[in-house]
C-alpha cells in the first residue's frame, strides 16, 4: 500500500463540466497535487468509467499521482484507480474492503470525532475531515475549525486530510493542527491558474512537513 | 449464488423489478416477500438514487430472502452492490457499465442481463456475453417515462425469435395482456408497478403466473 497523498483535488463536483475537469486536474497534477478525486453526482456507470479512463490518460505523464474514485467501488476496480472515497451514505469501509482487498486505498469522509474513530477501527486508510472553514459549498454550516481538526487528528492513528475552505494562507495552521494533508475542491476548480495554485500549496506543504 | 445459467430460463418466468420510489428497505423487502409467496421467480433490486448504504442493506436482505426461496436475485446497474451482496448477477442498460466490463469483475458464473436499445446494441450485448435480454416496452407504460414507444407484440415476437438467449418482455404488462408475451416465445415477463404497487402483491403475482400455466 502506497503512502497517503498530501495535496488532493476533489472535483468536478458540478462546479466545472466533466470535460473541463480533465484539464484542471492535469494542471493541478503538474503543479504538485498528488491525488485527483473523481467526484460527480448522478453520473451513469458507463459515463463515469469513460471519464475515469480519460482522466487516467491525461495523468499518464504523472505516474505518482493517485486517482481516487468517489463511491463507486466497481468503477474504481475496473479502471485500476488507486483509491476509493466513501462518505456517510456510501458503503461501509469494511464492506468496500471485502471487494478491494489491499488493491485500493480507502478514504472515509467524516464530520465528527466519533465517526473518525469508527472509520479508523473498520480499516479506513485515511480520513477526509471537514469542513474546516466556512465555504460556499456548505452554506449555512459554519466551519468546524482548527481545534476540531486537532481533536480528530489526535483521536486516530491514520492520516487526516483537511477539507473545506483551505487556502494557501490557512495551510500552515491546518498542518500545524495535525493534518497530514489537505483537499481542495472549489478553491482549485475556480482558481484562475490551477497549476500555479497547486505549486504554491505544494511548496508550503513541503516546507511545513519535514520528512 | 442460488440460480445457475442452466436454470436461467425457468427463473426468468415471473420477474419483479423493485421501484426505488418506495424508499423504505423494510417495505421493499416485505413487498418482495409477498410477491415470492405469489410465485415471483426473479427479483431485480433497482435502487437508483438511494444512498449506497441503504441499497446494500436492501440487497443483503433480498439476497437472504431469495436464497431461501430459490429465487433469482439480480441488482440493477451496480456491479459493486451485486458483489457486496453476493447477488446472482446484474441487469445493465445502455448507460451502465458495459456487459464485458462488468463480467470482468463478476466472473463467468454470474448472470448478466441487458436491456438493449435497438438492433445493433442488442447484437453487441449478445456478442459480449449477455445471458438474457429484457426487451420492451411491449406495451405503452407509465413507469419508465424514457422507455420509448411501444414495440407491439409482433415486433416483440420477431426479436424473441431472432436471438438465442432467453428474453423477458417488459413494459405495460398486466395479467390480461401477458399471454401474448408467452405466446411470442419469451422466457418470462418483467413487471414493476403491476406487482410492486398492487394492494396484494402475492395475488398479483399469482394472477400473472396463471397466465403462464
Amino acid at each position: 500500500m502506497s503512502a497517503v497523498p498530501r495535496l488532493h483535488l476533489v472535483g468536478p463536483l458540478g462546479i466545472t463540466r466533466p470535460v473541463d475537469y480533465l484539464g484542471i486536474a492535469t494542471r493541478a497534477a503538474a503543479g504538485g497535487c498528488d491525488a485527483i478525486h473523481l467526484r460527480v453526482r448522478e453520473m451513469a456507470g458507463g459515463d463515469l468509467l469513460r471519464l475515469a479512463r480519460s482522466l487516467q490518460r491525461e495523468l499518464d505523464a504523472h505516474p505518482d499521482v493517485m486517482l481516487i474514485i468517489n463511491d463507486r467501488v466497481d468503477v474504481a476496480l475496473l479502471c485500476n484507480a488507486d483509491g476509493v472515497q466513501l462518505g456517510e451514505r456510501s458503503f461501509d469501509v469494511d464492506d468496500a474492503r471485502r471487494l478491494t482487498g489491499d488493491r485500493l486505498l480507502i478514504g472515509r469522509s467524516i464530520h465528527n470525532v466519533d465517526g473518525a474513530r469508527r472509520a479508523a477501527e473498520v480499516g479506513a486508510d485515511y480520513l477526509l475531515a471537514g469542513h474546516i472553514y466556512d465555504t460556499p459549498s456548505k452554506e449555512g454550516q459554519p466551519g468546524r475549525g482548527l481545534e476540531w481538526l486537532a481533536e480528530v487528528a489526535g483521536a486516530v492513528e491514520i492520516p487526516v486530510i483537511a477539507i473545506g475552505g483551505i487556502t494557501i494562507d490557512r495551510l500552515p495552521d491546518v498542518l500545524a493542527a495535525g493534518a497530514h494533508g489537505v483537499a481542495l475542491g472549489r478553491e482549485l476548480l475556480e482558481s484562475a491558474d490551477p497549476y500555479a495554485t497547486s505549486q504554491r500549496l505544494r511548496q508550503t506543504i513541503d516546507r511545513e512537513v519535514r520528512p | 449464488m442460488t440460480v445457475t445459467r442452466a436454470r436461467l430460463s425457468k427463473a426468468l418466468r415471473c420477474y419483479l423489478v423493485t421501484d426505488p420510489g418506495v424508499e423504505s428497505v423494510e417495505r421493499t423487502v416485505e413487498i418482495c416477500r409477498q410477491s415470492i409467496d405469489g410465485g415471483v421467480t426473479a427479483i431485480q433490486l433497482r435502487a437508483k438514487g438511494w444512498p449506497d448504504r441503504r441499497a446494500l442493506e436492501a440487497a443483503l436482505a433480498l439476497r437472504a430472502l431469495c436464497a431461501k426461496a430459490g429465487v433469482l436475485f439480480l441488482v440493477n446497474d451496480r456491479v459493486d452492490l451485486a458483489l457486496a451482496s453476493d447477488a446472482d448477477g446484474v441487469h445493465l442498460g445502455v448507460e451502465d457499465l458495459p456487459v464485458e466490463v462488468a463480467r470482468r469483475l463478476l466472473g463467468e458464473e454470474a448472470i448478466i442481463g441487458y436491456s438493449p436499445e435497438g438492433e445493433r446494441d442488442r447484437a453487441e450485448a449478445l456478442r459480449h456475453g449477455a445471458d438474457y435480454l429484457g426487451v420492451g416496452p411491449v406495451y405503452a407504460t407509465a413507469t419508465k417515462a424514457d422507455a420509448g414507444p411501444a414495440l407491439g407484440v409482433e415486433r416483440f415476437t420477431e426479436i424473441v425469435r431472432s436471438v438465442d438467449v432467453p428474453v423477458i418482455g417488459i413494459g405495460g404488462l398486466k395479467p390480461d395482456n401477458a399471454r401474448a408475451v408467452r405466446d411470442a416465445g419469451a422466457a418470462g415477463f418483467a413487471v414493476v408497478s403491476a406487482i410492486f404497487y398492487a394492494d396484494d402483491p402475492a395475488a398479483a403475482a399469482r394472477a400473472f403466473n396463471e397466465v403462464w400455466q
